[in-house]
């Protein structure tokens, strides 16, 4: 865990950045920063924003006001093509591994296509060895490159989103719920492995999550949002041992696992 | 554990199940989606059923409450309340659903109709199943509705399912269920759609209304701790067939099957730091599989050349406690 007080390297800094759409405010001012090599959770429930806030950070979605710095350098004030260079750096995994696949490219044509993008990153004759190298860090056999994705589990799925993320060797990963659309027993694979690939590339990574009891094993810093607003943020231990804010409390009180813990303990008592 | 053997009830005739499943099958051509299971639940207890995608724990609560369609086929036997339903008419099986099982899904969205009121909808239970009047009908409904925890529900029977959001949603879909006094709910995956703040609150509700209602309860999901909360007992299933079974807090404490104990190793709520998680290796087998041994071998740390080549038969590891394991007794005793 990073705990050490050492002054680190900012990788982003997010200030005061504000998203409307129409009437509503989705982001409200977000303040924050990741350092190098941090794992900060953005934890909150459907609707707290915690989604709009990675794509806007991606500038998948338009940002209201506000800065995005990336390494010191506004992702706001970037032209297309700025932007489109930057994101080497900036990769993103989805969700649902059943939508964010081409159902019609292979698995190595799925792996090796931010290097058609980023052309500089990978020459073509290299492809085929870095696939193999891929597949092979992602848990994958070398067989599934000539696969379609319909043949795979969600598991595979996921395996298949986080080598091509990895392909273009991202500073910063940013996680959407990255396992929920797993069963359990596949999505403690998948975080080990995500985990384990973090402890030996060292990148950085958002890690956008509703469980809880998920994101107290991983992260290092906690974002809690409710309704666009950050409501409380701090280390992880902290968070979860002396919540200040209402809404966190609840939200912990609420996490059937957590809850559980105390339950047992006082049968047990 | 220790009411449920020191408390035998006196007259014979009540202690025969309420829902009793023997060799229960659910096909879909080649498909096998659930290849037979045993549970009976008693008058009044609360069971929940455990697994992953594709374990059949869903298509279990549909083939009990008659929902199986075409090209679907079920085999076996569902004994309710004495009554055999595997095999009944439409008609008869109408008349057991509402006062007899009634269900309570997932997506509540898609189980209310977008173009009534809420109140409508409710009210109609009475009026066309019960030969209540309107005025009575409107009464009951509001009584219920204040049940399941909707403030002002006077105010809120013109309401269309939309205007709800989708805690105060399931909580309508809970208030019909239990509109005809059903003596089992069968609730399946009832608040995985939804908020944990929310889904505390639902599931404290359902607690409740079994518990004051003495209806008995089979409780379909894939979260441990959620099963934890609302049930007594504990039916874990792997590829179409029940694994392990017994009190919920005993299983918990003393796994008896290598798959309920995977499972817990790979809940993050079970340990401190995420090394220290065991995944289960490899995926659930495909439904359309054939399995000459144990369907959970191919990814059981325990598993030795007898595990595939035949099927474990369920042993009994303690009061109330069972497993289909060849090495059953050997996990239960810890060795």
């Amino acid at each position: 865990m990073a705990a050490d007080t050492m002054a680190r390297t900012s990788v982003l800094k997010v200030e005061k950045l504000t998203k409307h759409f129409g009437q509503v405010t989705a982001l409200d001012a977000i303040d924050f920063e990741v350092a190098e090599g941090e794992i900060l959770a953005v934890v909150g429930e459907s609707g707290s924003g915690k989604s709009t806030l990675a794509r806007t950070i991606l500038r998948l979605l338009d940002a209201s006001s506000g800065r995005i710095l990336y390494r010191g350098k506004d992702l706001l004030g970037l032209s297309a093509g700025g932007m489109r260079a930057t994101r080497r750096h900036i990769q993103m995994i989805f969700q649902d591994p059943y939508a964010s696949l081409h159902p019609r490219r292979t698995v190595f044509e799925l792996v090796s296509e931010p290097w058609r993008v980023h052309a500089s990153v990978a020459p073509r004759r290299e492809w085929p060895h870095r696939v193999a190298a891929l597949l092979e860090q992602v848990g994958l056999p070398q067989s599934y490159a000539s696969l379609y994705p319909a043949r795979l589990s969600g598991g595979e799925r996921q395996r298949v989103a986080i080598a091509r993320a990895l392909a273009l060797r991202p500073d910063l990963l940013i996680l959407d719920e990255p396992v929920s659309a797993l069963d359990v027993s596949i999505q403690a694979q998948v975080i080990k492995l995500l985990m384990t690939l973090q402890q030996e590339i060292g990148f950085t990574s958002i890690f956008i999550s509703h469980d809880l009891a998920l994101v107290r094993l991983i992260a290092d810093k906690v974002i809690v949002m409710n309704r666009g607003r950050i409501v409380e943020q701090g280390p992880t231990q902290a968070i979860f041992d002396y919540p200040r804010d209402d809404y966190t409390r609840l939200l912990l009180a609420s996490s059937p696992e957590l809850g559980e813990e105390t339950t047992a303990e006082k049968q047990e008592a | 554990m220790t009411t449920e053997t020191l408390i035998r009830p006196a007259d014979e005739t009540v202690a025969k199940p309420l829902l009793s499943i023997a060799g229960l099958q659910v096909r879909y051509g080649r498909t096998h989606a659930v290849r037979g299971i045993d549970l009976d639940i008693m008058p009044g207890e609360s069971v929940a059923i455990l697994g992953e995608s594709g374990s059949g724990k869903s298509v279990t609560g549909k083939a009990v409450m008659g929902l199986i369609n075409s090209p679907g086929k079920v085999g076996g036997s569902v004994e309710f309340d004495g009554m055999q339903l595997v095999g009944r008419s439409e008609a008869a099986l109408r008349a057991v659903r509402g006062p007899g099982i009634a269900m309570v899904f997932q997506d509540s969205l898609d189980a209310l109709n977008p173009v009534f009121s809420i109140g409508n909808q409710i009210i109609e239970i009475f009026t066309v199943r019960l030969g209540w009047s309107r005025r009575q009908a409107r009464d009951e409904a509001i009584r219920l509705m204040l049940q399941v925890g909707i403030v002002n529900p006077e105010s809120r029977l013109d309401d269309y399912p939309h205007q709800f959001s989708g805690g105060m949603r399931q909580r309508i879909c809970i208030a019909m269920a239990i509109a005809l006094k059903p003596r089992l709910l069968i609730a399946d995956e009832p608040t995985t759609a939804l908020d944990v703040t929310v889904q505390a609150g639902i599931l404290k509700l359902i607690s409740q209304l079994q518990r004051d209602s003495g209806m008995a309860l089979l409780f379909v999901t894939h979260d441990l701790a959620v099963a934890r909360q609302v049930a007594r007992k504990l039916v874990v299933m792997y590829a179409g067939r029940v694994v392990e079974r017994g009190p919920i807090n005993a299983v918990f404490h003393r796994t008896a099957h290598p798959y309920t104990r995977a499972l817990l190793g790979s809940n993050p709520g079970s340990v401190k730091h995420w090394s220290e998680l065991k995944p289960i290796a490899g995926n659930p087998p495909d439904k359309s599989a054939v399995f000459t041994g144990c369907a959970f071998a191919p990814r059981c740390p325990r598993a030795v050349r007898m595990c595939s080549d035949r099927e474990p038969d369920f042993v009994t590891v303690a009061d109330g406690r069972q497993s289909r394991c060849h090495f059953a007794q050997e996990m239960f005793d810890g060795r």
